[in-house]
C-alpha cells in the first residue's frame, strides 16, 4: 500500500513537471518529419525557448486546429490552397519581412514566386518546399514506363481494367488529376468540367484510395501505379538508398501538372510575434536552410540552396527528377476557390469512392 | 453413455478449436509486429535481415521519446486518479438505495457503451466551451473520464458481496468514517480495485480516438503520433514496432510473475 | 453505509458536465446553424439533415450496419464457444488464458492494423518469411477479418464473466430432472448467460460500427463507415464560414447516440447495473 501511494505521488509530480516549463514557448504546426529536429534544438538553445512541435496529417486538420484555436500557434506550414483560405478567413497575418534579416540573401525561385504571387498571398508566406503531383509506378513491369510516358494522365484513368491503379484520397488532388486528364485547369469552377471529372473518377476503376500507404502499395506490387506527391517519391527513394535495396519504382510528371508549395506562415493566434519571425529567419540562414532542405529532401524554394544541392558534389541531387518546373512544361497552382467548390470536391470524391 | 461422452467430446473439441482460432487471430498481428521490429528494412516491404537497431533507436533517438513518455505518463496518472476516484464513487453508489443505485449505474455505463468517437467529440466540445487549451491536462481529464466507469464496474460486484454491517461494526468500534473505509471496506474489495486499475490502464495505453479529439499542440501519444505519420508524415520508424514489443514483453512477464508467485504461495501454504 | 452516500455526489456532477452538457450542445448543433468555434446567434433549422440523402452518407450508414452486424454475428459464433470452453477450465488455466487475451489489447491499435495490412498484401514480408500469400486488401473479407480479430475479445470477456459466475447447481438440477445436454443448454445455461451475450454484442457492434482507421487502411479507402464521415466532418472539413460540417457531424453523432440508447434499453432489461459490460 505504501509503495502504491509513493508511486502515485511520483507519477503525479512527473505530470506536473512535464506540464510546465518556465521558458517561453513557440508553438509550431507542421507535417511529420518535415523539419530537421537538430536545428530546432539549436534554435531552442540559441533563444532559450521551448519549441512545442505538433505534427499533423492534412491541411484540413491544420486549419481545424488553427480555427479551433485550441493552442496559440506561432508558426504553421500549410500548403498553397490552404494558405489562400487561411488568409481569407483572417487566420494568418502578413509577415514583417524587415524582421527577416536573412531573407535578402536568398532568392525565391522565380517560377515559383510568379505562381504564388498570382495567388495573392506573397506577403503572408516564406516558401518552405515545393513539388509536383505525378504518377508513381512499379518498374518490375517493363510495359508500364513506355505506356505512362506516352499517355500521361490517361494512364490513371483509362487503364484501370488492365492495371491496378491507386488514387489519392484527397478531394483536391483526386479532382485535380481528373481535371488535368480532361485537359482542364486544376482550379476549374465550371460545373460541366467538374461533372466530367467526377465521371472520370467514377469510371476509372481504381483498386485503392489511399494516402501515405499508396507508395508502399506500388512498391510492393499491389498497385501498378498511383497518383502521389513528388515528396512521396523522394522519401521512398531516399529510404531505399538508405536500406540499400533495389529501387523498383519511378515517378513520372506529365507535361502539365499541379505545383504544390508548403510555406511558413504566422497565424493570427500567435502570441510571440518577435520569436515567430526569429524562427522563420533562423531557417533562412544559408547553412540552416541547406541543412534543413537536405534533411527533408524535397525541392528547396531558394535558388542559392537549390544550386548548391544540385551542383555541389557533397549533395549532388539528381537534377532530372528534382526540378519541379523544367523548361517547356506547364504548372498550375491550387487556389482555394469558393467554399461551395470545396464542398463539391469533397462530395465528388465521396461519391466516386462509393461507386468504385 | 458412450454416445453422451462422445457428444461432450465433440463439444469440447469445438470449444478448443475455436479457442485456438481466437488466439491465432488475436496473436497473429503481434507476431507480425515482432517480425517487423527485427527486420532491417525501414518500410518493412520485404525481409532484409535480422537487426536490433530499432530497439537501440528507441533509446537513442528523439523521434519517439516524447510520444512514448506521454503515453506512459498519462496511462499511469489516469489509472491512479481514476482508481482512487472510481473506488470512492463506487463506495458512494453502493451505499445508495436500490433505485438510485441503478440510475447511477446507468449513468456510469454511458461512456462504456457510447462509441469512443462520440465520447471524444463530447469531451472536445466541453473543453472548447470552457476555453481550455487542448493539451496535457485535457487528455488527462479525458482518460480519467473514460476510465472511471470501468473501475466502478469492477468494484461494484465486490462491494455488493460485502456485509454492510461490517462497516457499521467498524464504526461502532471507534473507526471514523474515513478510517472505516480504509480499514474495513478497502481490504475487502482490493481484488476489484486491482482489476479495475488494470482495466483503466488497458483503456488508456491503447487509446487513439478520444486522445485524437482532445489533444492539442502539446500532447501527442503513440497513437496520435502514428496516425499523423501514417497520413502524410514520413517520420514513421520501425522503432514503433520495437516499443510495442517491449510493452508486450513487459506485460507478459508481469503476468507470468504474478501467476508463478501465486503458485508458490499456494504450495507453501 | 448510508453515511458514505455523499461519495457519489461529485460523480453525478462530473458526469453531468461531460455527458449531459455535450449532448445538449450536440442537439443544438444538429438542429441549428450554430458555429461551434464562433458561438453567436443561431437559427433553428433542419438543413443539416440533408446529409442523409447524400450517396456517400447513405452508403457509409449501410456499410456500418452491415459490417458491424456480420462482425458481431461471427464474433458471437466464435466467441460463445470460446467463453464456454474457458469457463470449464481449471481456475489457473482460466486466469492465464484470460490474461493472454487481454495482453494483446495493450498493443497499439494502429500498429495492429498495419500488421493486418501486411498480412493481406500478397508480396509482403509475411510472404517472404512464412510463405503465406493473401490478397485481401481492399476486399470486404479483409475488412471483416480485421474487425473480427480486433473486437473478438470484447465479445468473449462479458460472456465468459457471466458463465464463470453461473451457479452450476442449476445445471446439475436440470440434469437431475432428466434434461439432455442440449435441453440444459437451451433452457438453462444460455438464458442465464444472456446478459453477457447482450453486453458482448453491444461492446462489439458499436465500436465496429464507428471504426474509421481500419476500414480506411484495410479497405483501401473504398469501404467507408460512418466513423470515417464523422472524423471528416469534425476534423477535416471544418473550414468555411458556414461551419456546417460540424453541425452535420453532430447530427450523425446524435444518430449514433440513438444506437447507444437502444443498447441501454436492451442492457437494462437483462442486467440492470451493467455488471456484465466488462
Amino acid at each position: 500500500m505504501k509503495k502504491i501511494v509513493f508511486l502515485s505521488i511520483i507519477s503525479l509530480l512527473m505530470i506536473a513537471l512535464i506540464g510546465c516549463t518556465s521558458k517561453p514557448k513557440l508553438y509550431v504546426l507542421n507535417w511529420g518529419d518535415y523539419i530537421d529536429l537538430d536545428l530546432i534544438d539549436v534554435f531552442e538553445d540559441e533563444y532559450d525557448v521551448k519549441v512545442v512541435y505538433r505534427e499533423v496529417g492534412s491541411n484540413e486538420e491544420m486549419a481545424t486546429l488553427l480555427q479551433a484555436n485550441s493552442s496559440p500557434y506561432d508558426i504553421a506550414v500549410p500548403s498553397d490552397y490552404m494558405i489562400d483560405k487561411l488568409k481569407t478567413l483572417g487566420l494568418i497575418q502578413p509577415i514583417d519581412f524587415t524582421k527577416l534579416t536573412h531573407y535578402e540573401d536568398l532568392t525565391v525561385i522565380p517560377e515559383l514566386y510568379t505562381l504564388y504571387e498570382a495567388n495573392g498571398f506573397s506577403d503572408y508566406i516564406v516558401p518552405y518546399a515545393w513539388g509536383t503531383i505525378g504518377i508513381l509506378y512499379n518498374t518490375d513491369n517493363a510495359n508500364l514506363k513506355p505506356l505512362i510516358e506516352s499517355v500521361g494522365w490517361n494512364a490513371l484513368f483509362e487503364y484501370g481494367d488492365t492495371y491496378d491503379v491507386g488514387m489519392y484520397d484527397s478531394p483536391r488532388d483526386a479532382v485535380a488529376a481528373a481535371l488535368l486528364y480532361l485537359g482542364y485547369h486544376v482550379n476549374s469552377e465550371v460545373e460541366a468540367e467538374l461533372l466530367a471529372a467526377e465521371n472520370a473518377l467514377k469510371s476509372a476503376n481504381f483498386t485503392a484510395w489511399g494516402e501515405d500507404n499508396l507508395k508502399g502499395l506500388v512498391i510492393q506490387g499491389t498497385l501498378d501505379m498511383a497518383l502521389v506527391y513528388s515528396g512521396d517519391y523522394f522519401s521512398e527513394y531516399y529510404l531505399a538508398l538508405e536500406d540499400e535495396v533495389e529501387i523498383n519504382f519511378d515517378y513520372f510528371v506529365p507535361e502539365t501538372t499541379n505545383i504544390w508549395v508548403d510555406a511558413m506562415v504566422i497565424p493570427t493566434s500567435a502570441q510571440n510575434l518577435e520569436l515567430a519571425h526569429k524562427f522563420i529567419d533562423f531557417f533562412l540562414e544559408y547553412d540552416n536552410a541547406l541543412q534543413n532542405s537536405d534533411y527533408i529532401g524535397y525541392a528547396p524554394t531558394f535558388e542559392e540552396i537549390y544550386d548548391t544541392m544540385v551542383n555541389d558534389t557533397e549533395y549532388s541531387y539528381d537534377f532530372e527528377t528534382f526540378d519541379p518546373f523544367p523548361q517547356g512544361t506547364f504548372r498550375q497552382m491550387y487556389q482555394y476557390g469558393s467554399d461551395s467548390r470545396s464542398e463539391a470536391l469533397v462530395s465528388i470524391i465521396a461519391r466516386a469512392k462509393a461507386s468504385n | 453413455m458412450m454416445k453422451l461422452s462422445l457428444k461432450r467430446k465433440i463439444i469440447r473439441i469445438i470449444g478448443l478449436s475455436f479457442t485456438v482460432l481466437s488466439f491465432l487471430m488475436i496473436f497473429t498481428p503481434i507476431l507480425v509486429i515482432l517480425v517487423l521490429s527485427i527486420n532491417a528494412s525501414t518500410k518493412g516491404y520485404s525481409w532484409e535481415g535480422f537487426t536490433l537497431k530499432w530497439y537501440l533507436e528507441l533509446f537513442q533517438k528523439d523521434v519517439m521519446r516524447e510520444p512514448i513518455m506521454n503515453t506512459l505518463v498519462i496511462a499511469f496518472a489516469s489509472t491512479i486518479i481514476a482508481t482512487v476516484l472510481g473506488t470512492m464513487f463506487a463506495i458512494g453508489i453502493n451505499a445508495l438505495e436500490k433505485k438510485k443505485r441503478i440510475q447511477m449505474m446507468v449513468i456510469n455505463n454511458v461512456p462504456v457503451v457510447n462509441p469512443d468517437i462520440v465520447t471524444g467529440i463530447s469531451l472536445m466540445i466541453v473543453f472548447s466551451l470552457l476555453s481550455f487549451t487542448l493539451g496535457y491536462y485535457t487528455v488527462l481529464i479525458a482518460h480519467v473520464f473514460f476510465s472511471i466507469p470501468y473501475v466502478v464496474l469492477s468494484i461494484m460486484p465486490r462491494l455488493k458481496k460485502l456485509d454492510p454491517n461490517l462497516y457499521e461494526a467498524g464504526l461502532d468500534l471507534g473507526c471514523s468514517r474515513i478510517s472505516g473505509v480504509f480499514r474495513v471496506i478497502l481490504p475487502n474489495i482490493s481484488t476489484g480495485i486491482i482489476s479495475g486499475a488494470l482495466m483503466a490502464f488497458t483503456m488508456s495505453i491503447d487509446d487513439f480516438i478520444i486522445t485524437y479529439f482532445t489533444s492539442g499542440a502539446e500532447y501527442m501519444n503513440v497513437s496520435t503520433w502514428l496516425y499523423a505519420t501514417l497520413s502524410r508524415g514520413r517520420s514513421f520508424t520501425p522503432a514503433a514496432y520495437a516499443y510495442n514489443i517491449i510493452i508486450f514483453a513487459i506485460t507478459i512477464a508481469i503476468i507470468l510473475f504474478v501467476n508463478l508467485k501465486r503458485d508458490r504461495k499456494e504450495k507453501t501454504v | 453505509m448510508r453515511r458514505l452516500r455523499p461519495y457519489a455526489v461529485p460523480y453525478l456532477l462530473w458526469m453531468g458536465l461531460f455527458i449531459l452538457i455535450p449532448t445538449i450542445i450536440l442537439i443544438i448543433l444538429g438542429f441549428t446553424n450554430l458555429e461551434l468555434y464562433n458561438i453567436g446567434v443561431f437559427d433553428i433549422t433542419l438543413v443539416n439533415f440533408s446529409i442523409f440523402v447524400q450517396d456517400q452518407v447513405v452508403n457509409a450508414l449501410w456499410n456500418s450496419l452491415s459490417y458491424s452486424f456480420v462482425t458481431t454475428l461471427i464474433c458471437f459464433v466464435i466467441g460463445y464457444p470460446v467463453a464456454y470452453y474457458l469457463s470449464t477450465l481449471s481456475e489457473k488455466k482460466r486466469k492465464i488464458l484470460l490474461a493472454m487475451m487481454i495482453v494483446p489489447l495493450w498493443s497499439n491499435m494502429l500498429l495492429r492494423i498495419i500488421a493486418w495490412e501486411k498480412i493481406f498484401t500478397p508480396t509482403s514480408i509475411i510472404a517472404d518469411i512464412f510463405g503465406i500469400s493473401l490478397d485481401l486488401l481492399g476486399t470486404p473479407t479483409g475488412v471483416l477479418i480485421g474487425m473480427i480479430a480486433m473486437y473478438l475479445p470484447f465479445m468473449i470477456f462479458p460472456i465468459f464473466s457471466v458463465l464463470e459466475k453461473m451457479d452450476y447447481k442449476l445445471i446439475e438440477a436440470a440434469k437431475d430432472l432428466g434434461a439432455s445436454d442440449l435441453q440444459t443448454f437451451v433452457k438453462v445455461t444460455f438464458p442465464l448467460s444472456s446478459g453477457g451475450v447482450v453486453s458482448g454484442v453491444i461492446m462489439t457492434m458499436l465500436p465496429a460500427m464507428t471504426s474509421f482507421v481500419l476500414p480506411a487502411r484495410i479497405g483501401l479507402g473504398k469501404i467507408n463507415l460512418i466513423g470515417n464521415i464523422i472524423e471528416s466532418k469534425f476534423m477535416k472539413e471544418v473550414l468555411g464560414s458556414s461551419g456546417a460540417s460540424i453541425n452535420q457531424g453532430a447530427i450523425i453523432s446524435l444518430l449514433l447516440m440513438v444506437f447507444s440508447v437502444i443498447s441501454f434499453v436492451l442492457i437494462t432489461r437483462v442486467d440492470k447495473e451493467g455488471e456484465t459490460l466488462i
